[in-house]
C-alpha cells in the first residue's frame, strides 16, 4: 500500500503516461489505429475491462473507492491487491480478447507484454532520477533539469552518479597478454 | 559519385572493428550509422540539431562534450523509449523506432556509433570451445589468434575485486567451486570476469587524489556506471570502459582511411548481375534520419554489422534472394535474474563492511561457467534499472512470502527489498541456448515505418534450454545462499528478454565460413548474427570482434 501512495506522490503515472504515448511514432499509431485514442487511454481501457469483470463477476474482495484517483475508471476504483488481481486475469488471459481496445483486441502477447512494462515503467520511474526533473520532467528530454536529488535514490539509499569509489580489493587473477603486460599502453 | 572500397553498416560492437582492421589495410571505408554520435565535436547537440554530416578525424573526438552528455543519470542514459542509449533516431523528442514483439520481454538495443557496445557491460569472454569445435564450420584454434588480437587491442582484462565479487567468490567456494585460472573454459568454475576495462589507476587508493581528478586520468574509477555509460579517462580513445566508440572508433580515425556518417538509416543494399560474379552487392540506399532525404552510395564490397534484427530486416526488405535461414535460428542465452538480500551482521566478517554496494565497481565483475549449461554472472546497477527488473517474470505476482519469492516483486515486499538495495547481490543467469529455426526475425506483413516493413521478433526456448537454465538457477540460489543471503528473489524472466541476439544469420547457411553471404557475392556480415549457435552462454561479443577481425583478412584478400 505504501509503495502506491509513494508512487503518486512522487507522480510516477505521469512518468508511465508519458512513455507510453511517446513510445511509438504517429505513422505506426495509425496503423495500430491509436491515434484517438492514445496509447495510454486505450492501456487504461484495457486496465478497467478486466476491472469491470473483476467487479462483476464478484472477485473483488475491497470495497470500491471511485474517489481514490479523479476521473479514474473501475480499475482506479480497486484496493491494490483487486487491482494485482485484475493485472493478473489480463496475465492469465482470462477474459474475452474479442472485446479489447485496440492494439490489445486479439493481442494476447502485447496485453502479456505490457503487464509487465507497466510494472517496470512504475518501478523504474520511482527509483530513477525522474521524479528530480520537477517542474521539467514532462518537457522533451533535452530540455530536463535536475532540480533536486532525486527521492527515489534518497529511499535506498543509493548516493547518485559519483567519480569513483575507493572500494579497490587487489586481483584474483592477472590477464595473459600475449604480448606482454603492458602492450596497450605502449602502443598508445 | 565516389566508389568506397568498403561500405559498412552499424558501428557497434561488430561494426567498427571490421571497419579499423580495413582501414589499417589500406582500403577507403564509409562506415554508415543510424544513429547519433556522442563525443565529436561536429556534433555539439547530437539530440537537438543535425550538425554535420560526416566525421574522418580522429582530432573531431572530444572527451569534455563527452563527459557533458554521457551523465550517468539512469533515466536521462538507459530509458528505452527516451533515454540516449535507445535504439531510436538522434532526436529525442521523436518515438523510439519500432519492433513488433508480441511476447513478454524487452529489446535492449542501442543505436549511435559504438551501437549497443555504449551500454553494454564490456564483459568479454572467449566462446566455450566445446560449443565451437566440431560444430561450427570452423575450429576454435583457428579463432585463438583473432581472440588473442581483440584481447589486446581493446584490451581485456580481469575485473578487479570490489565488495560484489568478492561476496560472490566466498559463496561459490563455500558451494565447492573452484577458480578456474583460464581463458579457455573447459570446466566449470568461478573466475574474476574478463573485460575490456582498463585496471584502476595506481592512485585509486591515494586519498590525496581527488576522485573527480581520478575521472580525468587513466584507468577505471569503480564508478559503476558502466550500463548508464563510462565517461571516466582523460581523452576519448582512454575512457575506461571500451565500446567501440572509445576502442576500434578512434583506431579507425587514426588510419586516416575511414570516414563515419551518423543519423544515416540504411534502407537497402543494391545489387547488380555481373556475368562472372551473378548476383553482387555494388552499394546502399539511406536515408538521412534528419532531413528522410535519400541517398544511393556505392562500394566495392559491402559489409552487414546493423545487429541481429536489423542485418536480417535489412535483407529481407532489400529483396535480395530467399534464404530460409536468413532470421531464423535466434538465440538470446534465455536469461533469468536472481537477487540475494544480506543482513549487516553477516556481511561484516566476509566483507570488513556492512554493505555490499552494488552500485560500486564494475557492473560484471565476477562469473561461474559452465560448459554444457551456461554462465551466471553478478551484476549490479543503478536503483532505477535494479527496480525494474523486479518488474518482469513469467509467473506474475508471487503472493507468498518466504525465504525465497518467485515472480514480480510488489508492495511493501518490493519496498522492503528496495531499502535493503545497498545490500542486495543480483546474478545474471545466461543459458546455453539452443538454435531452433521456429525462433527469429521476420517482417511485419502490415506495419512498415520510414525505414521499410519492421521486424517482428519471436523467441521461445527449447526444453533442452528450459532445463539448462533451471540447472543454472539451482546453482545461483545455491551460492547465494552459502554467501549468506537471508532471502532470495527468483524473478523468472519472461523467454522474451533480449540482451544478447545472435545467429539470425549462421554462419554455414547464411553465410560461409569467412562471413561472406552466399547468395549474394561481395556483401559480408560482421555482427552477431553471424554466430552458428550461443556459443554455450558466454557474452557474445568479443566473439563477434574477433570474427570481424578475421574477416576483413579473408575480404581484403579476396577481393583488394
Ligand atoms: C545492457 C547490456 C549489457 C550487455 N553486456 C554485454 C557484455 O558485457 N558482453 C557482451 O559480450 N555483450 C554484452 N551485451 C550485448 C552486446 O551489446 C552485443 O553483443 C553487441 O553490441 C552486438 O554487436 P552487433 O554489432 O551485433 O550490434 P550493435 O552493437 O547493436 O550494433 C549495430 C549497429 O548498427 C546500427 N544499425 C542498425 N541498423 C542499421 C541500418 N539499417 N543502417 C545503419 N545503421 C544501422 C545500430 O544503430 C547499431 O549502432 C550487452 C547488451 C546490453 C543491452
Ligand atoms: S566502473 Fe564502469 S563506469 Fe566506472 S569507471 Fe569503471 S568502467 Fe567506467
Amino acid at each position: 500500500m505504501a509503495q502506491v501512495d509513494e508512487a503518486l506522490d512522487l507522480s510516477v503515472y505521469e512518468y508511465i503516461i508519458w512513455i507510453l504515448d511517446h513510445s511509438i511514432s504517429i505513422p505506426i499509431e495509425m496503423q495500430l489505429q491509436l491515434v484517438h485514442p492514445t496509447f495510454s487511454k486505450s492501456t487504461a481501457q484495457l486496465l478497467d475491462v478486466a476491472a469491470a469483470q473483476l467487479i462483476q463477476t464478484g472477485q473483488v474482495k475491497y470495497p470500491l473507492n471511485v474517489c481514490a484517483f479523479s476521473g479514474g475508471g473501475p480499475f482506479a476504483s480497486l484496493m491494490e491487491s483487486d487491482r494485482l488481481k485484475a493485472i493478473t486475469l489480463l496475465e492469465r488471459l482470462e477474459l474475452n480478447l474479442e472485446n479489447l481496445p485496440s492494439p490489445y483486441q486479439n493481442n494476447p502477447g502485447l496485453i502479456q507484454n505490457m503487464m509487465d512494462v507497466l510494472n517496470q515503467l512504475t518501478m523504474f520511474g520511482h527509483y530513477s532520477e525522474w521524479n528530480a526533473y520537477g517542474s521539467t520532467r514532462l518537457l522533451p528530454p533535452e530540455s530536463r533539469r535536475i532540480e533536486y536529488f532525486p527521492p527515489g535514490w534518497i529511499e535506498v539509499q543509493y548516493p547518485g552518479p559519483a567519480f569513483g569509489y575507493r572500494d579497490f580489493r587487489g586481483y584474483l587473477m592477472a590477464f595473459p597478454h600475449k604480448r606482454g603486460e603492458d602492450s596497450w599502453r605502449k602502443r598508445t | 559519385m565516389a566508389k568506397e572500397d568498403v561500405i559498412v553498416i552499424g558501428s557497434g560492437g561488430g561494426g567498427a572493428v571490421i571497419a579499423k582492421e580495413l582501414g589499417e589495410m589500406g582500403l577507403k571505408v564509409l562506415v554508415l550509422e543510424a544513429g547519433p554520435w556522442y563525443g565529436n565535436k561536429k556534433w555539439q547537440n547530437p539530440n537537438l540539431q543535425p550538425g554535420a554530416k560526416i566525421s574522418s578525424t580522429f582530432d573531431d573526438l572530444d572527451v569534455s562534450l563527452y563527459k557533458q552528455l554521457v551523465n550517468k543519470y539512469e533515466q536521462n542514459m538507459n530509458d528505452l523509449v527516451s533515454g540516449r542509449f535507445r535504439w531510436g533516431p538522434a532526436d529525442r523528442s521523436r518515438s523510439q523506432w519500432f519492433r513488433n514483439i508480441k511476447q513478454k520481454g524487452m529489446i535492449w538495443q542501442s543505436s549511435g556509433v559504438g551501437g549497443t557496445t555504449q551500454v553494454y557491460t564490456a564483459n568479454c569472454p572467449r566462446a566455450f570451445p566445446m560449443a565451437v569445435d566440431h560444430v561450427w564450420p570452423l575450429s576454435y584454434l583457428e579463432l585463438i589468434p583473432y581472440y588473442e588480437k581483440v584481447e589486446d587491442t581493446l584490451p581485456v582484462n580481469f575485473a578487479p575485486t570490489t565488495a560484489k565479487e568478492e561476496l560472490f567468490y566466498y559463496g561459490a567456494k563455500k558451494a565447492g567451486w573452484h577458480l578456474i585460472p583460464t581463458l579457455d573454459v573447459t570446466v566449470p568454475g568461478f573466475r574474476p570476469q574478463p573485460n575490456a576495462i582498463l585496471p584502476p589507476n595506481n592512485n585509486i587508493l591515494n586519498p590525496h587524489v581527488r576522485l573527480e581528478e581520478l575521472s580525468w586520468m587513466e584507468g577505471c574509477t569503480l564508478a559503476g556506471h558502466c550500463v548508464n555509460g563510462c565517461p571516466h579517462g582523460p581523452s576519448m580513445d582512454k575512457i575506461a570502459k571500451r565500446s567501440t566508440n572509445v576502442s576500434y572508433v578512434p583506431l579507425a580515425l587514426k588510419t586516416s582511411n575511414v570516414t563515419i556518417r551518423p543519423n544515416a538509416f540504411v534502407l537497402k543494399i543494391v545489387t547488380d548481375i555481373d556475368s562472372s560474379e551473378g548476383l553482387r552487392a555494388i552499394g546502399v540506399v539511406i536515408r538521412d534520419t534528419w532531413t528522410g532525404e535519400k541517398e544511393e552510395l556505392q562500394a566495392k564490397v559491402v559489409v552487414m554489422a546493423a545487429g541481429s534484427i536489423e542485418s536480417p530486416r535489412l535483407w529481407m526488405n532489400s529483396g535480395l534472394p530467399h534464404n530460409p535461414w536468413v532470421g531464423k535460428g535466434l538465440v538470446n542465452h534465455y536469461m533469468d535474474w536472481l537477487t540475494g538480500i544480506f543482513a549487516e551482521k553477516e556481511l561484516m566478517p566476509i566483507l570488513g563492511s556492512s554493505d555490499v554496494n552494488p552500485f560500486v565497481g564494475h557492473t560484471c565483475g565476477a562469473r561461474l561457467d559452465y560448459p554444457g549449461l551456461g554462465t551466471l554472472q553478478t551484476v549490479g546497477m543503478s536503483p532505477g534499472l535494479t527496480a525494474s527488473f523486479f518488474g518482469m517474470s513469467e509467473s506474475g505476482y508471487d503472493f507468498l512470502t518466504s525465504s525465497m519469492t518467485k515472480g514480480r516483486l510488489y508492495g511493501d515486499e518490493l519496498k522492503e527489498v528496495m531499502t535493503n538495495y545497498r545490500r542486495t547481490l543480483s546474478v545474471l543467469v545466461s543459458t546455453d541456448d539452443e538454435v531452433d529455426p521456429q525462433n527469429g526475425i521476420t517482417l511485419d506483413p502490415l506495419i512498415s515505418d520510414e525505414h521499410g516493413s519492421v521486424p517482428v521478433v519471436a523467441y521461445k526456448p527449447t526444453k533442452r534450454s528450459k532445463r539448462k537454465r533451471s540447472e543454472l538457477v539451482k546453482i545461483a540460489v545455491d551460492i547465494l545462499y552459502k554467501a549468506g543471503a537471508k532471502k532470495i528473489i527468483w524473478s523468472n524472466w519472461p523467454a522474451g528478454n533480449m540482451i544478447h541476439m545472435e545467429s539470425t544469420m549462421r554462419m554455414g547457411f547464411v553465410v560461409d565460413e569467412n562471413c561472406e553471404s552466399y547468395d549474394v557475392k561481395r556483401l559480408y556480415i560482421a555482427d552477431n548474427s553471424v554466430h552458428y549457435n550461443s556459443l554455450g552462454g558466454p557474452n557474445p561479443t568479443l566473439t563477434t570482434q574477433a570474427l570481424a577481425t578475421r574477416t576483413a583478412e579473408k575480404l581484403f584478400n579476396k577481393y583488394f
